[in-house]
């Protein structure tokens, strides 16, 4: 309904009837003035309301907003949403592997590993990994049952910071294992029989012909699962980490002005999601190469519905 | 024309001698868990020679197919493409299954087409042609770019060389599928009813690119129901049902005086 609502007017030449019947009226929508009014004057309604409120104090989100603090904060939080994605991505690519291979060990393992980083809440695993120390003191490598080799201080290597990171990566693995094997799937079979035809080694039809179809796909679901880290992140408040969210409140509970530095915490992920958005637009645009045009505006489509 | 980089008729036969066949199977059988859709095939294609494989729908041919080229395994039986034994290294008096990468080395022998085209829809048609000599056989850019176009001259689609397979019609997408098979010189090219997902209108300009290369002596094993295609083009006819091949020879014979009553009737329903 609200689709039709720019065709307002009739179609250009409607002088030059072949038909010689009655000329089209012009569809006028009156419903469509209904709702913007309601919507402005809603939106008058907020901007009265931020403006005339002095108990708001917007200078104090000012103020803030470029506070050495939660600038700090802001690259905590971009730092943990890199290190889970990137942790995250090569665990679930691995699992992704095992979960596809011919093996039946491996698949066992990777069903199993997919379920636990799926079950186990972030916020249980970040508190797991910081107090890992309080059951294994010292962590070390050699030959199992044998001698070992090198070993450190749990509490030394596994920090506020390396736990958050531990974290985030094993929650985002089993989810982006998912993503990319959804991605594979979807490759049409009969194009990987045609490379596997033409010689090549199963390494090469993977990146050759699987990799570069599965990946347009499952680009929205990354970026997806990039931004829920980006906000799932704000947990590592309960360790002690200093990210934004932290340090906005470091800030309120000394002040008291709680609204405006929650929303100079909106504004900072607010950005950081416009700058993904940008880049999810430009990879998108890279890798369509070879969609028709209608296979391009359908999949438009279907990311605006996803987003809406 | 220019120069297609096409294996003739004489390389072949300077090549292994006219006497040795090019493609042998010997009692091929293969079962899909219950299922015995190979039940003990023989067939044998000379060097140069067009095999057409018909019967009806289920009766094995493309599984045969699958199997010359080890997107199948067999469970029984032997082929040798060219003198070589597909899939096994004998060794100690017993047959042992080839590694991927092997078979993904015996595989260079062969180049497939495919009914429903299976070309890289993420590569332009020329992309698609050039894909396996560079990618596989190690031939530089320069020349695969050079030897593909040619190619699609050949097929006729030099001016869609930039095209993407969504923007081409099937019979388009199928000479682009049967330019790609040639590119990489095979001794032996398979056709999987490489017009069955074609509509009508389209059938022909694929069959004339596939009679063009059955007079240049190309080795051809084709799984088809074009029995037009097969009485002018092939020297043999192979005739499965059932898993068996229930007849076989010369396609004047074959096709006009069959003397299996299985044959007989398939030939009426499809004539």
């Amino acid at each position: 309904m609200s689709a039709a609502a720019s065709r307002t007017g009739t179609p250009a030449g409607t002088d030059s009837r072949p038909s010689g019947l009655e000329p089209m009226a012009p569809r006028v929508r009156w419903q469509e003035f209904l709702y913007l009014a309601i919507v402005l004057v809603l939106l008058a309604m907020l901007a009265n309301f931020v403006l005339t409120n002095e108990r708001l104090n917007l200078p104090v989100f000012w103020e803030y907003l470029f506070h050495p603090l939660v600038l700090d904060g802001l690259r905590i939080t971009v730092i943990l949403t890199v290190a889970g994605m990137v942790g995250g991505t090569v665990l679930g690519l691995a699992l992704t592997a095992m979960r596809l291979s011919s093996s039946p060990t491996l698949r066992a393992v990777s069903f199993t590993a997919i379920y636990v980083s799926r079950t186990i809440p972030l916020l249980v695993q970040l508190l797991f990994w910081f107090f890992l120390a309080s059951v294994l003191p010292r962590i070390s490598f050699g030959i199992p049952f044998g001698p070992e080799f090198v070993s450190f201080e749990t509490n030394e290597v596994i920090n506020q910071l390396g736990a958050a990171i531990i974290a985030l990566s094993l929650f985002v693995a089993g989810y982006m294992a998912e993503i990319m094997r959804s991605g594979v799937m979807s490759v049409d079979r009969g194009q990987v029989e045609a490379a596997t035809a033409m010689g090549m080694t199963p390494l090469s039809v993977f990146r050759r012909v699987v990799f570069p179809q599965a990946a347009r796909i499952s680009i929205p679901p990354t970026m997806n699962q990039v931004i829920s880290v980006l906000k799932y992140s704000s947990v590592v408040i309960l360790i002690g980490l200093a990210d934004l969210m932290y340090s906005v409140q470091a800030i309120y509970s000394r002040n008291f002005q709680q609204i405006p530095l929650l929303l100079v915490a909106t504004f900072w992920y607010g950005l950081v999601v416009v700058v993904l958005t940008v880049v999810q637009s430009q990879l998108e645009k890279r890798l369509s190469t070879g969609l028709p045009k209608a296979a391009r505006q359908r999949m438009k489509e279907l990311e605006e519905k996803t987003d809406a | 024309m220019p120069e297609t980089p096409v294996a003739t008729a004489t390389d072949q036969h300077t090549a292994h001698g006219p006497d040795r066949p090019m493609v042998e199977i010997a009692g091929l059988c293969k079962t899909f868990g219950e299922h015995r859709v190979l039940r003990g095939i023989d067939l044998t294609v000379a060097p140069g020679q067009v095999a057409c494989i018909l019967g009806p729908s289920g009766s094995g041919k493309s599984t045969l197919l699958r199997c010359v080229n080890q997107l199948e395994t067999a469970t029984d039986g032997a082929i040798h493409i060219d003198g070589e034994l597909v899939g096994y290294r004998v060794q100690g008096g017993r047959r042992h299954p080839l590694s991927p990468r092997q078979i993904a080395r015996q595989r260079r022998s062969t180049a497939m087409v495919f009914q429903r085209f299976n070309l890289l829809a993420h590569q332009s048609a020329l992309a698609n042609v050039m894909e396996a000599p560079v990618h596989v056989h190690g031939v530089p850019r320069d020349r695969a770019r050079e030897e593909g176009l040619a190619l699609l001259d050949r097929v006729g689609l030099g001016p869609y060389a930039d095209h993407y397979p969504a923007q081409l019609s099937g019979g388009q997408q199928q000479r682009v599928a049967i330019a790609r098979a040639l590119a990489v010189r095979p001794r032996v090219l398979l056709f999987d009813e490489p017009t069955s997902a074609l509509d009508p209108e389209l059938v022909d300009e694929v069959l004339a690119v596939m009679t063009d290369l059955a007079r240049e002596g190309l080795t051809m094993l084709v799984v088809t129901h074009e029995i037009a295609f097969a009485r002018d083009v092939a020297d043999t006819v192979f005739f499965m049902d059932g898993g068996v091949v229930v007849e076989s020879g010369d396609p004047a014979q074959v096709l006009n005086a069959p003397s299996h009553e299985r044959t007989r009737a398939f030939l009426r329903r499809v004539l």
